[in-house]
């Protein structure tokens, strides 16, 4: 079908803002991209970027007549609010993670709606899933290297109180040798008001940890939104080495009375059995590491980010006292140590 | 001579079974007709299925797998697709991925995770290497509560009481407030006979304050122990609440009908026993069964409830109903099912001995039954009687010494002891001795008021002195004829009816 919106006219035309529209890049061709959007790849200056632009004409294809409004609010909250994230990223320093470099809008008169709003990001090779290779031993160090990028973005975040919500392997953007955390959207932030303030939970459900799954809500707003932060890393250390999530893993190995979508009692009764069933997972995840020195760390790394209840999640260290329980700085110089000791391995 | 299988007083003590067992049986389910959360809804993943169907890869498919198993049983043809996929490339794949994958297809359903069938035979190699596998769980994971529980039920399996004892309060410790080691840690402190000890701990908790499972639990023990639970009264609130579905409230509708009947209010008793046959458990329909032997209150039909592992309630049925076939298989179950307790142990060789007249069958039940009561002198007995009974005199004579502590025997034990003493010596040919002690075996069941050790004692002399011949057949013919034949003691009944058959052989009408 001829798409006959703006959004979908971009390519081959320079932008107002310099950039060239060179290729059009096709929903599912390596990432998940938002229904309401139109990916392009862009260049400027020799450099290429990613260019998503919105797709307003979306929305009267898809909301009613009475919610067009409410849904366009909801659109122009999200393009603003991923815009100011991106800001405070750009001022804050931060390095790991893809936020918006440019945001404009392109006026193309023949059409209806003619305004495109756009932003425009780094462009990747792809996410993790296009380089992550199981079996590889030689992949090893790069998947430490990768998971230490990771924690460093995610440390990032933190440190000027943004929150990633959704970070999953299709939200890990690979450049060359380093890797990036991709979608700042589901985000939440203290110091910008988003459109996920109000919920528990804005990620992707499949990936979150077990207090969310069960309706556990910690009201403490820090607590809760870095704890899940924390157990979303611990289980991409999982998938990296087991191909799984955490949350499938435990999943698989809780008795079928208590899987998520079975299970009406409280939290509380079910703590001991997600112990269960995670350390039965523990076992699991170590099992798929054949060095032992790494088979230990790596567990240890995941058993203190993914532990099933969060008052107890974090670096030991930081459980007691006054300091922050969540806080990924140690995490960081782990995941630092093995990527240098992994190195070291291959090049002995 | 056997032991008899006495019917005790029975309460309503819970079954300790293993943790994926119990959570099948739907004991640790949600008790409330209200929910405090709704099961998760199922969400769209319709982006991991496209991307998948784009890049066929083992990390879009491993993706899309977790997405799919973290989200429900419900597989589509997509991620099954995904899992085939994984299963064909396996050799590239980490084994938790392959196991996922498996599962989706159906090609393992019963993962090492599934349940294992109630009633599943439990050798003692497979409790040495549960309890391998468990320390080793714990070494590596300490904070999880659930190994500590099993492996003081395997510990108990083993009768290592002071290692069941340790494991158990180590759980308690992690995970004070959880019914499933709650109510394992009352049923193992009952059977180690330290029911005062959990009973403080039980009634100063928290969850038995709202959780009818633990306060049937509490009631039961207060009863035990001869006091009156101060926790009737809710109890009885909870049951007439109509906030709790009926399977939650069976064992506490059984165990205050329990108190009420010992309180002569018959009426009360029955009423509350009707409830706890809405949906009864096996505790609840085994209790039924065993109060309406000792005490009709109604009419009662196994048959038409369909519960799980509810071994115990169809053996007492079989017993009482003299079916000695079905009673000695389902006390076999119910061994397997509480393989650390010793009620179904003397049931089952009780049958197989003095009522099916096959001590052959009672010899490995005994066996395994010494494992968790090792120097039991009643075990012991029965497993020396059969074993003399097979003509294994040698064996028999030298697991008689092991007999353990013997300074709190029971009477009626003693009684055993010492005519099975006495069957050794006829069978070495020590006929006086025999005598002797059989003599002083019936002299002793003269005192008792139970005619089984009243008249047994008699009986085995006649049978061995017949066999023996040392005894003139007359004789013996007066004193087996003493015997009544009115007594409604099956197994007396048998062995009277044998030794007559003997003694018509040796001296024909």
């Amino acid at each position: 079908m001829k798409e006959t919106n703006a959004a979908h006219d971009l390519l081959g035309r320079e932008l107002k803002s310099g950039w060239k529209v060179t290729r059009k890049i096709e929903k599912h061709e390596t990432s998940t991209g938002s229904f309401f959007s139109v990916c392009y790849e862009v260049q400027k200056d020799k450099r290429v970027c990613f260019l998503k632009a919105f797709d307003f004409a979306k929305f009267f294809q898809l909301a009613k007549s009475a919610e067009i409004v409410d849904v366009m609010a909801d659109m122009l909250n999200a393009y603003k609010y991923e815009k100011q994230l991106s800001d405070l990223c750009k001022t804050s320093h931060v390095t790991k993670v893809v936020y918006v470099n440019e945001a404009g809008e392109e006026t193309i008169p023949e059409y209806t709606i003619p305004v495109v709003p756009y932003l425009i990001f780094d462009l990747a090779d792809g996410d993790v899933r296009s380089r992550l290779e199981f079996s590889d031993g030689l992949d090893f160090a790069w998947r430490l290297k990768s998971l230490h990028d990771i924690s460093i973005g995610i440390r990032q975040l933190h440190k000027i109180e943004i929150s990633h919500q959704d970070l999953k392997p299709s939200n890990i953007l690979v450049f060359d040798t380093s890797s990036k955390i991709g979608d700042l959207g589901r985000s939440v932030c203290r110091l910008v008001n988003g459109p996920y303030d109000e919920m528990c939970f804005s990620g992707d459900f499949t990936y979150a940890p077990p207090e969310i799954m069960y309706k556990y809500f910690e009201k403490d707003w820090s607590k809760r939104v870095f704890a899940t932060d924390c157990y979303l890393l611990g289980s991409m250390v999982v998938f990296y080495f087991a191909g799984t999530s955490m949350s499938a893993l435990l999943q698989k190995n809780l008795p079928d009375k208590f899987k998520v979508h079975v299970y009406r009692g409280p939290f509380d009764q079910i703590r001991p059995y997600l112990l269960e069933a995670f350390s039965i997972s523990l076992d699991e995840f170590k099992n798929c590491i054949s060095n032992a020195f790494f088979k230990e760390e790596l567990g240890w790394v995941v058993e203190r980010l993914c532990y099933p209840l969060p008052e107890n999640r974090g670096h030991p260290r930081n459980l007691c006292g006054i300091q922050n329980q969540f806080n990924l700085e140690r995490f960081v110089s782990k995941f630092h140590h093995l990527h240098l000791k992994a190195e070291y391995l291959l090049g002995k | 001579m056997a032991e008899q299988f006495e019917q005790k007083e029975r309460r309503v003590i819970p079954n300790w079974r293993s943790f994926n067992v119990t959570a099948c049986l739907g004991e640790l389910d949600h008790s409330g007709l209200t929910f405090p959360s709704k099961p998760s809804e199922v969400f769209d993943i319709s982006d991991y299925t496209a991307i998948w169907r784009q890049n066929k890869r083992i990390s879009f498919a491993a993706d899309l797998i977790s997405a799919t198993f973290a989200n429900g049983d419900d597989f589509t043809d997509d991620a099954k697709d995904a899992a085939r996929f994984v299963i064909k490339q396996a050799e590239k794949c980490p084994p938790p991925l392959i196991r996922l994958a498996e599962i989706i297809i159906g090609k393992n359903p019963h993962d090492n995770t599934s349940p294992p069938q109630p009633g599943e035979d439990l050798s003692l190699s497979k409790v040495y290497k549960s309890i391998n596998v468990l320390r080793d769980r714990l070494r590596s994971f300490p904070q999880n509560p659930i190994p500590h529980v099993e492996l003081s039920r395997c510990y108990s399996i083993l009768g290592e009481k002071y290692k069941a004892i340790k494991n158990m309060k180590a759980a308690l410790y992690l995970s004070p407030e959880n019914r499933f080691i709650v109510r394992a840690a009352i049923r193992l402190f009952a059977h180690f006979g330290e029911p005062e000890y959990i009973h403080n701990i039980v009634k100063k908790s928290g969850i038995v304050r709202y959780d009818p499972w633990v306060i049937s639990s509490e009631i039961s023990l207060a009863d035990l122990l001869g006091k009156t639970s101060s926790f009737i009264k809710r109890g009885i609130q909870f049951i007439e609440s109509k906030k709790f579905d009926p399977y939650s409230l069976t064992e506490l509708c059984s165990s205050i009908a329990t108190v009420e009947l010992n309180a002569g209010n018959r009426k009360k008793a029955r009423k509350l026993l009707q409830s706890s046959l809405i949906a009864p458990n096996d505790n609840s329909l085994a209790q039924v069964e065993w109060i309406n032997n000792i005490d009709y209150l109604f009419d009662l039909d196994l048959k038409r409830y369909n519960v799980n592992c509810n071994s115990e309630a169809l053996a007492l049925n079989s017993y009482f109903e003299n079916k000695w076939n079905d009673a000695f298989f389902y006390s076999k179950n119910w061994a397997k099912d509480m393989p650390f307790t010793k009620r179904p142990v003397l049931m089952a060789s009780h049958v197989a001995i003095s009522l099916l007249n096959q001590p052959q069958l009672a010899i490995d039940i005994l066996k395994s039954g010494l494992v968790s009561h090792p120097g039991d002198p009643q075990l012991i007995n029965n497993l020396v009687y059969s074993l003399v009974l097979v003509n294994k005199l040698s064996q028999a004579e030298s697991l008689m010494e092991n007999v353990g502590d013997i300074s709190d025997l029971t009477n009626t034990t003693n009684i055993c002891l010492t005519a099975t003493s006495g069957l050794i010596a006829f069978r070495k040919g020590n006929f006086s001795m025999g005598k002797d002690l059989y003599l002083k075996a019936i002299e002793a069941g003269k005192l008792t008021n139970n005619p089984y050790y009243r008249w047994i004692p008699t009986l085995c002399f006649a049978r061995e002195a017949i066999l023996s011949k040392s005894e003139n057949a007359s004789e013996l013919l007066k004193i087996v004829d003493k015997v009544p034949n009115d007594l409604e003691i099956p197994s007396v009944t048998v062995l009277k009816k044998e030794v007559l058959d003997l003694l018509s052989f040796v001296k024909p009408a």
